[in-house]
């Protein structure tokens, strides 16, 4: 299939608007079923651990962020685990029935073909370090901690959209 | 089993609903920062509003406790430094 026939067969994205609606009543719903929000990086964190608990135990016994979650042996023991996989379940459903699976990197003119993914590497080692810092990511402390309106969840919010504006403004355009 | 329950549930309803809005292309995200394409903004200020306004009438029916939800403590130059 070409590459313009493959992009007629897929579905639209949804209305984004409508997309935020349904978006804000799963947060809802998550809140009032858990009472705490949405999130990511709380459990790739605990991955962490748990892959530092087999490889690095001394070392990961000894750190003071990841010691307490290997503490009981069991790092992945926890509700974000479960809703993480939820996650991939569903957008693969989504992405099913949209007819949108296919493998491709995305914007590879950009930095060039083959480094593509070694610079994705690096901004995902990047945003997964300024998740730990902030103690947070897009998902858990921008989304979730701005639904319940919290100083730290706005502040999140505002630095990111700023600073991504300004970091955008020096790399190169993509066409 | 209702945790693990309610994670995948409500986890693939989060998952389902983002890649509807588009946010499993990374073009989207590139997007709002070039301002060329306002959807990841649009989606997470609505979802936002949406849950925010949900949270405070489910508080008043009593539906919904505030004491117990979970609030990120605000080490806001923390949050500040991760958003970069």
């Amino acid at each position: 299939m070409s590459n313009a026939k493959k992009i007629l067969s897929q579905q639209q994205y949804l209305n984004p608007l409508l997309a935020g609606l349904l978006l804000g009543l799963v947060l809802l719903m998550t809140f009032v079923i858990t009472g705490h929000g949405l999130g990511a990086t709380g459990f790739t964190t605990r991955l962490a651990a748990w892959i530092g608990m087999y490889v690095a135990p001394a070392a990961t016994n000894a750190n003071d962020y990841l010691g307490g979650m290997v503490e009981e042996g069991k790092p992945l023991n926890a509700w974000i685990t479960w809703q993480v996989l939820g996650v991939a379940i569903g957008a693969l459903l989504s992405a099913f029935l949209a007819k949108r699976i296919h493998i491709q990197l995305d914007g590879k003119k950009f930095l060039g073909g083959s480094m593509r993914p070694m610079t994705a590497l690096f901004g995902g080692i990047l945003a997964g370090f300024g998740a730990r810092v902030a103690a947070g990511c897009t998902s858990g402390l921008g989304l979730s901690g701005a639904a319940v309106l919290s100083l730290a969840g706005f502040t999140f919010l505002g630095t990111f959209f700023a600073v991504g504006l300004l970091a955008s403004r020096f790399l190169k355009e993509e066409k | 089993m209702t945790e693990i329950l309610s994670g995948l549930l409500l986890g693939a309803g989060f998952g389902f609903v983002l890649e509807r809005a588009g946010f499993g292309n990374p073009n989207k995200l590139t997007g709002q920062f070039r301002l060329t394409d306002w959807s990841v903004f649009k989606v997470m200020f609505t979802a936002i509003v949406f849950a925010a306004v949900g949270l405070m009438v489910l508080e008043r029916f009593g539906l919904v406790d505030a004491g117990s939800l979970f609030v990120p403590p605000a080490f806001l130059g923390a949050a500040a430094l991760g958003g970069h």
